[in-house]
């Protein structure tokens, strides 16, 4: 009776040492002391099955080093539960096997106190099975997730690359529209330096000054002043426009205070000229006044993207009496910029993709696809406001909202 | 393991024992010094215990010098690091000597013994002070330590007796909640009111009005083990609802309360000395090396020196009796995990 009394307070005790740990070897560690200081065995040792390498490692020892020789790697002919003299050290082997694995026991004791100890870990044998298969799980699970993340971190890097990539091709996409910007605005002034220099190498040619007289000479000198002067504010405009394109691309990721009305003279300023040429009218209406603080150099670069689709689709369309409106106004806490054309609006079925990178209804050579993909990603991401498009009755609308403030 | 054992009552004699050589000295607390000279040739080290046993007798003040054998050697090591001590395949015996205070003294040891070649047997015990304050109390001419440990190896064969004699009062309960040495719960309750209620049932000592440690040391904790003697702990102190031991505790750990009556600690004295005797594989004894705890000398007082005539008496007239009142002991018994014990008698034949 006082024995079946003990084998249970100790059955009690060893149980309790079970699934401390969700780390095998911490759990086993722990079991394995605890078995071993309340039953007397000499030592203990844990043979993990390594499905890999088909081989027994041992995980964990308990008790003197000493002992270690005494443990061979559990083979096919050792069976569950058996009890082996080992003749040679004098000392007796349990072996218990857990799923795949094995635990193994050096008892100084009789046959029969072995039998009854291992009356006990029978009796629990399952719940510590149990528990190693939950700690292997668990390390499994572990493993799982660190793949996961790695894989995470791998798309991460992907997607970086791969916006990296769309931006250079934005950049390269803008360049393009802005060579043909400058080429627009140089135009004109180019032509009229090209008129007044022809005019003056015509006048020369043709003798149509008489150098033999004082008024002849003033004449002359007065046509070569004015024609000078001319070809000087030609020349001044020309350095005005390369100034306004660089400030424009300059990298500028400071905030600054500016009103709407500011951003859209800027914006016009640069390819006013070009809508010009192409016969389009631009009216402006202003109902807010108030700055708001934001990145002024990329809102710019939206709404000049935006007159730019129009100017396209305006010119793709050969729509007569071709005109954009301008309306900057008030909305609670935003400011809004609403960009309307009369170029017949963008098809339905098209309207809720015009956001998505490498997306375009221009031809291949003029599209890149990424300009309404990096506006959105400029006005939401960088200055937190909103950008949508919609159609009106006669043409397409976009609204570009910020935040006052 | 020691050539020869001798007894100073002053630190001011030491240098009529030493020669050259190395030696262990164990300082009963109350004698005066501050630090141990230095002699040349001489390699020292010692540490202080409540009380010290020469031939028979115990001493409150005064130095037991033991000269170490030749194929002996002792050392200090630092407990956080016991993985340093690497001992020799011949090693057959070890004394240890653990700061008795220290938090660490259990994974110490359980680290030590698994370096320990098969065979070899060990012996030793917790130094310290009764006013149960941790301090450096162990020493060699160069400093004093604290968690540390002195080892002593051998190559000499030793017998080991482990017993104490405490008989189960109450039980079997269980220690749900531990931390460390402090005992927080038993059968899911504060672990001083089950305890309290144990005691004041079977005795007229009351802890409203008797020192917590008066009553402790007669009634210890017991670690069930299976088919073996209990594995003895004993509360040292209380906050009113955690008790506070002498040794670690793991959690689930199933316990018993023990009383000890003097005959039975006495009786478990001799039968510790006569398997001490029995376990000497050769008859060459030298001397017999006692470790006894501070509370069984508390509680045996007057009879104290019985269970040294007890052990005494199991080994040839001349044979020198002597060692330590300690504050917890160690042995490995039957070559089983290493304990650190309390309220326990170990007797090792030297």
């Amino acid at each position: 009776m006082q024995q079946l009394n003990e084998q249970l307070l100790i059955t009690f005790e060893c149980v309790s040492a079970i699934g401390t740990s969700l780390q095998l070897k911490e759990m086993m560690e722990h079991f394995l002391k605890v078995f071993s200081r309340k039953t007397g065995a000499l030592a203990a040792v844990y043979w993990e099955y390594d499905k890999r390498s088909k081989q027994y490692k041992q995980l964990c020892l308990q008790g003197k080093k000493a002992y270690q020789e005494i443990f061979i790697a559990p083979h096919a002919l050792i069976k569950n539960e058996s009890i082996r003299y080992d003749e040679k050290s004098g000392k007796s082997l349990l072996y218990i096997k857990l799923g795949d694995d094995w635990i193994v026991f050096v008892f100084q004791a009789s046959q029969s106190e072995i039998e009854l100890i291992k009356a006990i870990i029978i009796s629990f044998q399952s719940k510590l099975e149990n528990a190693v298969r939950a700690c292997k799980n668990h390390l499994e699970l572990i493993e799982i997730n660190q793949t996961l993340e790695r894989r995470i971190e791998e798309e991460v890097k992907k997607n970086r690359e791969k916006d990296q990539h769309i931006l250079q091709q934005s950049r390269l996409a803008q360049m393009g529209e802005m060579i043909s910007m400058i080429a627009h605005q140089w135009r004109q002034p180019l032509g009229s330096i090209s008129a007044v220099s022809a005019s003056i190498k015509l006048k020369t040619t043709l003798n149509r000054f008489d150098y033999s007289t004082p008024e002849g000479q003033e004449e002359s000198k007065r046509f070569i002043s004015e024609a000078m002067s001319k070809i000087e504010s030609y020349v001044q405009f020309l350095t005005h426009t390369i100034d306004d394109f660089r400030n424009f691309f300059k990298p500028n990721k400071q905030k600054e205070s500016v009103t709407l009305t500011q951003l859209v003279n800027r914006t016009l300023e640069i390819i006013g000229k070009a809508l010009e040429i192409n016969g389009i009218t631009v009216k402006v209406e202003t109902h807010a006044t108030r700055e708001i603080f934001t990145y002024a150099n990329e809102v710019t670069q939206v709404i000049l993207n935006i007159l730019k689709n129009a100017e396209d689709v305006i010119k793709e369309r050969e729509i007569h009496h071709a005109h954009i409106s301008i309306i900057i106004g008030k909305e609670g806490k935003w400011q809004t910029i609403s960009i309307e054309d009369n170029a017949w609006g963008i098809p339905k079925h098209i309207l809720p993709h015009i956001f998505e990178p490498y997306f375009s209804t221009k031809s291949e050579k003029n599209g890149t696809g990424l300009g309404l993909y990096m506006s959105k990603t400029i006005i939401e991401e960088h200055c937190s406001g909103e950008i949508l498009a919609s159609n009106t009755p006669t043409g397409a609308k976009f609204t570009i909202k910020l935040k006052e403030g | 393991m020691f050539e020869r054992i001798s007894f100073v009552q002053r630190i001011e004699d030491l240098h009529a024992k030493l020669r050259k050589g190395s030696y262990l000295l164990l300082i009963a607390e109350d004698t005066p010094f501050l630090e141990i000279p230095k002699y040349e040739d001489v390699n020292v080290c010692g540490a202080i215990f409540p009380r010290v046993i020469f031939k028979g007798k115990t001493y409150g003040s005064g130095i037991i010098v033991a000269k170490l054998s030749s194929t002996s050697s002792l050392q200090i090591f630092d407990m956080d690091t016991p993985n340093t001590l690497q001992p020799k395949a011949d090693t057959n015996s070890v004394l240890v000597i653990v700061d008795g205070f220290s938090s660490q003294i259990d994974d110490f040891l359980e680290e030590f013994y698994s370096f320990l070649p098969e065979k070899t047997k060990l012996i030793g015990g917790g130094a310290g002070k009764t006013c149960l304050v941790q301090e450096p109390i162990l020493f060699d001419t160069h400093r004093f330590y604290m968690n540390a440990a002195i080892i002593v190896t051998s190559t000499s064969t030793i017998g080991v007796g482990v017993k104490h004699g405490w008989k189960p009062l109450v039980g079997p309960f269980i220690a749900t909640t531990c931390n460390g040495n402090v005992l927080e719960k038993i059968n899911f309750k504060n672990a001083f009111d089950v305890y309290k209620e144990a005691i004041e049932k079977d005795s007229e000592m009351r802890f409203e009005n008797t020192p917590f440690f008066k009553i402790s040391q007669r009634y210890p904790l017991g670690i069930v083990r299976y088919n073996k003697d209990f594995i003895v702990r004993e509360p040292v102190t209380t906050d009113g609802e955690n008790i506070i031991l002498v040794g670690k505790l793991d959690c689930n750990s199933v316990l018993s309360i023990l009383k000890g009556e003097a005959e039975n600690l006495l009786e478990a004295a001799k039968e510790a000395a006569e398997i001490s005797h029995a376990d000497k594989k050769d008859d060459n004894i030298q001397s017999v090396f006692m470790v006894d705890c501070i509370s069984r000398y508390s509680l045996l007082d007057k009879s104290f020196k019985e269970e040294i005539r007890a052990i005494s008496n199991i080994y040839a007239p001349k044979t020198i009796v002597w060692g330590v009142i300690s504050l917890g002991e160690i042995a490995n018994d039957n070559q089983e995990n290493i304990e650190f014990y309390n309220n326990t008698c170990v007797v090792g034949t030297l």
